[in-house]
């Protein structure tokens, strides 16, 4: 019990974190497909948490959490702020730019964690695991709680910004402050989901899609959906890790990076085949 | 296209390749003693092979960035995201995972650079061309699912890394950041001799690059099958990257870099200029990155580091100064 709790108060955290996230990033930059994988938010605060391990050695980790928020929330302003200044000719432009601009942090990354010698125990950082997840190691994770339930506050507000910024000003809502206060709030769960379990790829981007196929675009409805969906998610693949090679369990992030790979590639096929109507996948058109 | 533009072209395209050569030519005698002959034969033995694959590397990528880029139909995406990088270093830390890293798999850099080109050639051929089938030949939906290949093959990749031993990660991370050190002559002449039947075999598909860059409309409207010279020459493309990448290793961003200049600075939209610039710009750029990072880092830093460096500043100059990509 000492263990298995945290750790599935850890994967319920990651899960619902992850997956309102990638909502509202989603949301707010009015393209399915960023997330905080395909957003830079995720290497910039690995950039950050290297960033603490080289130049404070005996940070804890609270301090390496800082540095990550600091840098997740710059990095995913950044690049909200480059996919803005832009017209796209196509949706699926925006996750490209944002790939290349989350690998070009991954780059910096790489060469400080090579000149440093610690390409390795970056590796630790790059793989998200609930392992490692123990009493007195995780609790920073419950951050990801009030962050959701001023997400959920604020919906509304998300849902009117993503109708583009005329619309918003037309409605009195403040379309700079809501939207980087949501881009704050999605890189802030992400970052400290980083420095705690490690960086888990396409829930964020997974999740929201399958939910909004189902329930709409209407965010305050489909939030908690999400929430439980992403919950239920990481649950069952973390389940299936912890099967597949007992007494020895897999990583998290390899499970979902399988499974996340093949659910995306048949929803991409999915929607090509039955039209844009049947996924909802990019059907607001152009962002920026 | 007036006459005189196209002069000024050829132009810059001779002084391109003087510089390059230059730039070998200094390479190869700087710093060597030419009084001792012993010492004068031991330096050109090492450095002529580095050479050679410098100029192989940063031709394969030059055009393939070119060509990738126009039937793409954007000047700000790069080979890269086809996920041949990921796909390299997944198949090293494989091979070191399994047999581990003292044997001959590992050790020998023909067998590894067999084993590199098959499976990548084998992989982006099948996935590709049955990506192609799938999308009804919509490039960009290869290329979003390219890049979940990419985290696919890195989640796989990460966890091996977490589980292996360090002492064999150790030895693993010098063939994982590129480099021109293990060369030799037979991996040469086998690259060699894959660019150039790839680029016999897409001959056609090559002449018909600058109509298939109209677009498709215009392009269908002349009387090209657009879609399976676009099918074709992604093949071809991705077959260029993987050869450079299994013999030297990852090297994200350069495609990005030396495709652009070229664009800038031969102000035309005739392929076949611009592909001979951007070779020669790979050329440069690697050569004179090496330069740099023998002479004054004494190889410190790793010359794909520079790449990665500048060809990300370079990007994000790029993405600022276009208002539409």
């Amino acid at each position: 019990m000492a263990s298995r709790i945290p750790r599935l108060l850890a994967i319920l955290c990651t899960g619902v974190g992850m997956s309102v996230a990638g909502l509202i990033m989603q949301q707010l930059c009015m393209n399915k497909f960023v997330s905080p994988s395909t957003g830079a938010t995720i290497s910039s605060a690995q950039f950050g948490i290297l960033l603490a391990l080289i130049y404070m050695s005996n940070s804890t980790l609270w301090g390496r959490t800082l540095f990550a928020f600091v840098f997740a929330i710059l990095g995913t302003w950044i690049f909200v702020c480059l996919i803005q200044r832009i017209q796209f000719k196509d949706v699926v432009m925006v996750p490209l730019v944002g790939i290349m601009f989350g690998n070009v942090i991954t780059g910096l990354t790489n060469f400080l964690a090579y000149k440093y010698e610690m390409t390795q125990a970056l590796s630790t950082w790059l793989v998200g695991h609930f392992s490692m997840v123990l009493r007195g190691r995780y609790e920073i994770v419950y951050m990801v709680i009030p962050l959701v339930i001023l997400a959920f506050i604020f919906a509304d507000h998300f849902n009117i910004v993503g109708m583009g910024k005329d619309f918003s000003k037309n409605l009195g809502v403040p379309y700079n402050l809501v939207l980087f206060m949501g881009l704050t709030i999605a890189a802030m769960i992400t970052s400290a989901i980083v420095t705690i379990v490690g960086s888990i790829s396409y829930i964020g981007l997974i999740v929201p899609n399958i939910v909004a196929m189902f329930k709409g675009d209407r965010i305050r409805g489909t939030m908690i959906d999400t929430a439980l969906f992403g919950a239920l998610f990481v649950l069952i693949c973390d389940i299936i890790g912890r099967i597949i090679i007992m007494p020895y369990e897999l990583p998290i992030e390899l499970i979902v990076g399988i499974l996340g790979s093949i659910i995306f590639v048949i929803l991409l096929l999915y929607q090509l085949k039955n039209g844009r109507k049947a996924v909802r996948f990019g059907k607001r058109g152009d962002a920026g | 296209m007036n006459t005189a533009a196209l002069r000024k072209n050829r132009i810059r395209l001779v002084f391109m390749a003087a510089f390059a050569v230059v730039l070998s030519v200094v390479y190869m005698v700087y710093g060597v003693k030419f009084d001792s002959q012993v010492l004068f034969v031991y330096s050109m033995k090492i450095r002529t092979p580095k050479l050679f694959a410098m100029v192989i590397t940063g031709f394969a990528i030059g055009s393939a960035s070119i060509v990738f880029q126009s039937i793409i139909n954007n000047t700000i995406v790069t080979p890269c995201l086809l996920g041949m990088d990921a796909l390299y270093t997944l198949i090293h830390t494989a091979v070191v995972f399994i047999a581990g890293a003292g044997s001959a798999l590992a050790v020998n850099p023909e067998y590894s650079f067999v084993i590199d080109l098959s499976l990548m050639g084998v992989t982006a051929t099948v996935v590709y061309s049955y990506l192609f089938k799938k999308t009804k030949h919509n490039v960009l939906y290869v290329l979003l699912v390219g890049t979940v290949l990419t985290s696919f093959f890195s989640s796989i990749q990460n966890t091996l890394t977490r589980i292996m031993d360090p002492n064999e990660y150790d030895t693993l991370l010098t063939t994982l950041v590129a480099s021109f050190n293990n060369m030799n002559t037979s991996i040469m002449l086998l690259s060699v001799i894959v660019l150039a039947v790839t680029a016999f075999a897409l001959r056609k598909e090559l002449r018909i690059l600058d109509v298939l860059t109209l677009g498709k409309d215009q392009a269908v409207n002349l009387g090209v099958d657009y879609d399976s010279s676009v099918r074709k020459l992604l093949l071809g493309v991705t077959l260029y990257i993987a050869v450079a990448t299994a013999m030297v290793g990852p090297l994200a961003f350069l495609g990005l870099i030396v495709a652009n200049l070229s664009r800038q600075l031969l102000n035309t939209y005739r392929h076949c200029y611009l592909i001979l610039g951007s070779a020669f710009f790979g050329m440069i750029v690697l050569v004179g990155g090496q330069i740099v990072v023998e002479r004054v880092f004494s190889y410190t830093i790793p010359v794909s580091v520079f790449i990665t460096l500048f060809g990300g500043i370079y990007f994000l100059h790029l993405l600022l100064s276009k208002r539409r990509v």
